[in-house]
């Protein structure tokens, strides 16, 4: 296993991909996550207040 | 606990988001901005900067879920309950983000989304256990007995959490090192957010114990009418 992830890695290293568009992807996913659960608890929050 | 003032609480929660928002808006300005681009990876090691102290804010909350919930079966408090339900889906929240930003990681740096080593392996079965816990609740009567279920879950849950942390080191790992040396301007990166994350931690938890207070009044205002 950590024979074939080593290949793997010297592959990836040899034809590095544009690795912007993966760090973009992480912190678009990090601030969606984050933003919907602050969402969820602000409606929740909301609908325990009125009631 | 329905007497509780929730005023301190909201005090505490408004001074925590205050704290936590600029905390992050200059932790995302160091990582941008100022953290030079590592040679290897490249801009994508860049998700280490809330790769893992989301990682450590996780493992804060999941002990905290520990305690409470120990707490809970020990002395039966709807308090207790009420904490660790908060801090065990917060943490989960904080799970949910390192395994989705680690195989983005993982695919720009070894070609693969997913590699079926210990640490991952671990942090799934983590997550898992964890997702079955935020499900319980979810789909559960609010009562002692699933209360009581619950915090059974989070107390054995939590101990997978060394076996997350010391994967690397007993079973060994090309993808996940033992230990990282940073450059200083990288490590005060880090250093920064970290306490970003971990007061953005607080805030969301503070947020969901206030939540969880409020739904208890209501319920037993519901109880009493």
């Amino acid at each position: 296993m950590i024979e074939t992830v080593k290949l793997l890695m010297m592959d990836a290293a040899a034809h590095p991909p544009d690795t912007s568009r993966y760090m973009a992807a992480a912190y678009f996913v990090i601030g969606t996550v984050l933003t919907a659960y602050y969402l969820f608890l602000w409606s929740r929050g909301r609908r325990a207040e009125e009631e | 606990m329905t007497e509780t003032s929730l005023k301190p609480l909201a005090w505490a929660e408004r001074a925590a988001w205050t704290a936590a928002v600029p905390a992050n808006a200059g932790a995302l300005w160091m990582v941008f901005g100022y953290a030079p681009v590592e040679q290897v990876m490249g801009e994508a090691q860049k998700i280490f900067y809330y790769h893992v102290p989301s990682a450590v804010t996780a493992y804060c909350l999941v002990f905290l879920a520990f305690l409470f919930s120990a707490l809970f079966l020990w002395r039966e408090r709807a308090i207790w309950d009420v904490l660790a339900h908060a801090s065990a889906e917060v943490g989960w929240v904080f799970l949910t983000v390192v395994l989705l930003t680690g195989p983005i990681w993982g695919r720009s740096a070894w070609g693969r989304w997913w590699v079926w080593e210990p640490r991952l392996t671990t942090a799934l079965i983590l997550w898992l256990m964890y997702t079955a816990y935020v499900l319980l609740r979810l789909f559960t009567r609010r009562d002692a007995r699933s209360a009581r279920v619950a915090a059974v879950l989070a107390v054995v849950a939590f101990f997978n959490v060394p076996l997350v942390h010391k994967a690397v080191e007993w079973w060994g790992s090309v993808v996940h090192p033992e230990k990282v040396s940073l450059e200083p301007p990288m490590r005060l990166t880090f250093l920064a957010s970290l306490a970003a994350v971990l007061l953005l931690g607080t805030a969301f938890t503070l947020a969901r114990v206030r939540v969880g207070l409020l739904e208890e009044r209501r319920l037993a205002r519901m109880e009493e009418s």
